[in-house]
């Protein structure tokens, strides 16, 4: 399957990836035209999926059942080798000097014990790019350590510096770096790919998940290097600014997260409030004023916000030149967001049964290369067109593979 | 191989100094107000000579808590300092005549041009994509707004803690008894920086290798909002929506498993501890040899979908464990098992990992003007062995003025001085 539009039509990926932030990555590319080659087996079948979000029973499918798997393996192709087998390991060899990139995110040598690690693949492919993504890189003295999501954001810093003062840390709900790792990965292989463009150059890439996170701790690490001092649980105060919150709304947990950064947007707020004395009370009128008072300003704009409904409340606030936002739940974001919706959420078809399902666009639009979606594979659906188009593999040799177990 | 305190040998220096990534024969212009920063820092970080524009006046990013040594001053912003490190720095006032003139020079001397400006105001004053792009048909535009270009909401305002809230990714954080909780250091603003830098990207090669039709520049659109959204796909996954009409909330210390996340051990430190499915037999065996009495030793927990709905007894046992050890013999030991135990790290452990220090991610740089050696977050990723240095702290305001006007634009001393005197740089 030839695909012509996107800037990275005719870029092709092996891809090795499992589990999340892999096939987030990945995905990335196929977004935006790459053919992604998803590479899996049955005798060693990606988690993801099995687990998560399923559709209703009488809807099931072969495969691809899992919301999360969905979202991270739409628009690829996917092919199944049995890399135990020799035969298997060749052809996983001659479908790289096809690629211009390879990935995977497996800890220590599991790509070089199947005679894939970089140096074998260069003699194949000398201006192969290649991604290794493991939690703790592919050097030091904890590589073979594992992780999921909630593990990378705890060790990498960001759990601490969060949450409410006297309160044990229960850090971010999200596998937060599953899904910011993918843009800092994404951003190397294309460094990468350009230095090809120029140089003819190959590249051997090694990210370690838990540095991408820690590197996204804004001045904390400079704080503490410089200044000695560990960054403070605040909850929503702001170090810079007051107030600064989530606020109650009318509803059972129902909020409205309010930042107000100048004196003259808290004018603006306390008068779209309909507060006019406090508007003018000196005690609240500069920022160094409402710092020194935040706690007290927070039950005071808890007192105006509780009986608005949160949508109302965003808009009035906005409209009138405040910043203001509802804290979305799920429903918000797919029934009442007018962005999300048109912009972001895509229903795209999925296999022979109708069930559609719900998928993200990437959050960077690029002028007028939008490169349609597609749904995710089922295990091994490209196989035969892979491995004719690409491998020149006949109907007969691909039935011999099948019966020899190399294609599994 | 990076020496720590040595220069790196990665990459030729450029005519600057700096040790060059792979993106060494890339300029970007960088406009960004504090939503859109991380973008130039990782650009930077990957070999760009990115250029910071900031009013006469600077950034307001200067004013941003917390200040080195707690004492304010235009350039001892801790946040521009981590920011804006890696770039250079010159002064302009492009809403000007004159200054609109010199942006529209400086980007025609560049392949990236970085915005945060509300939709629109770059169009009125003649630099919007559209414009720039008569006369640098390369260039690749990209803005970063809280929700996009286009919408009924894209006039609307969201600091970080509001393009939080509406990313959905609040929503998910913190206990169910507090309100719901702003992830730490403005992450909805990381995202949409990632987002950007990596299409960016994308396009810069989609440029080398010449896909499209049409002229070569691009405008990339990036909405704060969906970025930041893409963090909520796990945990909120919009089908459980879509097909069981499910509303995921915040689950305080609860993973997804079931179980608890977090876990306090005996000395006092967190462990995030989780046991994959995979590896159930191995904590089985630890519990055994701890003599760690526990329902989870029975038959039904082998069964995966049994477990997932009785993570409390699982997270018992995990609990006597952690009363008995401290948290870095647990971290080691159960990844001796293969089980998933991460310390829950703050920034005085982080600069002290030897993972971390091994690998030689800390980046050092000397600060002239402050006199203080600055040791932060370095570049996150080796290339083929070589984990490319910035070597460059931040730039204090105004420093290479003269550099890019006089070195890249060919201004004569003279209109120097003049852009000075009126104000404009």
């Amino acid at each position: 399957m030839s695909r012509s539009t996107g800037p990275l039509s005719g870029i092709r990926v092996a891809d090795f990836f499992w589990l999340i932030a892999g096939p987030a990555t990945s995905r990335i590319l196929a977004d935006y035209g790459a053919d992604v080659i998803k590479i899996e087996s049955a005798a060693r079948v990606d988690q993801i999926r099995d687990g998560g979000v399923w559709p209703p029973p009488d809807r099931l499918t072969a495969t691809s059942r899992n919301s999360v798997f969905n979202d991270c393996n739409t628009n690829k192709r996917s092919i199944t080798l049995d890399l135990n087998h020799p035969e298997a390991i060749e052809i996983a060899k001659q479908l790289v000097a096809c690629c211009d990139i390879v990935t995977n995110n497996f800890k220590g040598d599991r790509m070089e014990r199947w005679g894939l690690g970089y140096e074998e693949l260069r003699r194949i492919k000398p201006d192969v790019i290649m991604l290794t993504m493991p939690v703790m890189g592919t050097t030091g003295p904890y590589l073979s350590y594992g992780a999921n999501g909630n593990g990378v954001i705890a060790a990498g810093g960001i759990n601490f510096g969060m949450g409410f003062p006297e309160r044990p840390p229960t850090g971010m709900g999200p596998l937060y770096s599953d899904f910011a790792t993918p843009y800092v990965a994404a951003s190397a292989l294309m460094s990468a790919l350009h230095h090809r463009e120029r140089t003819g150059e190959g590249t051997f890439i090694d990210l370690a998940q838990f540095e991408s996170t820690v590197g996204l701790l804004g001045p904390q690490i400079l704080e503490y290097t410089a200044n000695g001092s560990l960054p403070e649980r605040r909850g929503n105060r702001s170090a810079d600014w007051a107030p600064h919150g989530a606020y109650p709304c009318a509803g059972e947990d129902r909020w409205i997260a309010i930042a107000v950064t100048s004196d003259e947007e808290w004018v603006a707020c306390c008068e779209a409030m309909g507060q006019h004395d406090v508007s003018a009370d000196k005690r609240y009128a500069t920022n160094r004023a409402r710092l020194d008072h935040a706690a007290e300003l927070d039950r005071l704009v808890e007192s105006w916000t509780s009986d608005w409904d949160a949508w109302d409340l965003t808009h009035h606030l906005q409209q009138s030149g405040v910043a203001a936002g509802v804290v979305e739940d799920l429903e918000d974001m797919l029934t009442r967001d007018p962005h999300l919706r048109e912009r972001h959420f895509e229903d795209i078809p999925g296999h022979n049964d109708g069930l559609q399902y719900i998928t993200h666009r990437q959050p960077a639009r690029l002028d007028g290369q939008d490169v349609p979606l597609r749904r995710p594979p089922d295990m091994g659906e490209h196989n035969q067109e892979v491995f004719e188009e690409l491998l020149g593999i006949s109907g007969q040799q691909y039935a011999e593979l099948l019966a020899d177990g190399v294609v599994y | 191989m990076y020496v720590p305190g040595v220069a790196a040998t990665c990459g030729q220096a450029t005519e600057e100094g700096a040790l060059a990534g792979p993106l060494a024969d890339v300029r970007v212009v960088d406009l960004a107000g504090e939503s859109g920063q991380f973008a130039g820092r990782l650009l930077a970080q990957l070999g760009a000579d990115v250029i910071r524009v900031e009013p006469p006046e600077g950034s307001p990013v200067r004013s941003r808590q917390p200040f080195l040594d707690g004492v304010q001053g235009r350039e001892r912003s801790l946040y521009h300092l981590h920011f804006n490190a890696g770039k250079r720095g010159i002064t302009l006032d492009y809403r000007s005549e004159q200054g609109s003139e010199l942006l529209r020079r400086l980007a025609a001397a560049s392949q990236m041009l970085i915005e945060t400006a509300p939709p629109g105001e770059m169009d009125a004053l003649g630099l919007g994509f559209e414009s720039l792009r008569e006369e640098s048909p390369r260039l690749l535009y990209g803005t970063v707004t809280p929700f996009g270009q286009e919408g009924p909401m894209r006039d609307y305002r969201a600091p970080d803690i509001v393009a939080s809230a509406m990313s959905g990714l609040m929503y998910l954080n913190g206990d169910p008894s507090d309100p719901p909780n702003q992830p730490a250091a403005e992450q909805a603003y990381h995202m949409a920086s990632l987002a950007l830098v990596s299409a960016a990207l994308i396009a810069l090669v989609g440029q080398d290798r010449g896909a499209g039709d049409g002229p070569p520049g691009r405008r990339i659109d990036v909405s704060i909002q969906e970025a930041a959204s893409m963090a909520t796909l796990q945990n909120a996954p919009p089908n459980a929506y879509a097909w069981h009409g499910t509303v995921a909330r915040r689950r305080g210390n609860v993973g997804l498993n079931g179980g608890r996340n977090l876990y306090q051990c005996r000395d006092g430190r967190w462990v995030s501890f989780t046991v994959p499915p995979y590896r159930w037999d191995e904590f089985i065996e630890w519990l055994e040899e701890e003599a760690i009495e526990s329902e989870a030793r029975t038959l039904e927990f082998r069964d995966a979908s049994y477990r997932q709905a009785n993570g409390t007894i699982t997270s018992a046992a995990v609990f006597v464990l952690t009363e008995r050890y401290g948290a870095e013999y647990l971290f080691h030991e159960g990844q001796r098992r293969g089980l998933l135990v991460m310390l829950v790290n703050d920034v005085e452990q982080l600069t002290g990992d030897r993972q971390l220090k091994e690998r030689g991610y800390f980046a050092e740089t000397r600060h002239a003007l402050l006199g203080r050696t600055l040791t932060d977050a370095g570049t996150p990723m080796i290339f083929s062995g070589e984990r490319p240095q910035v070597g460059r702290v931040a730039p204090s305001l105004g420093e290479h003025n003269e550099e890019v006007y006089q070195g890249l634009l060919g201004l004569s001393d003279d209109e120097l001085e003049r852009l000075r005197e009126e104000g404009v740089a």
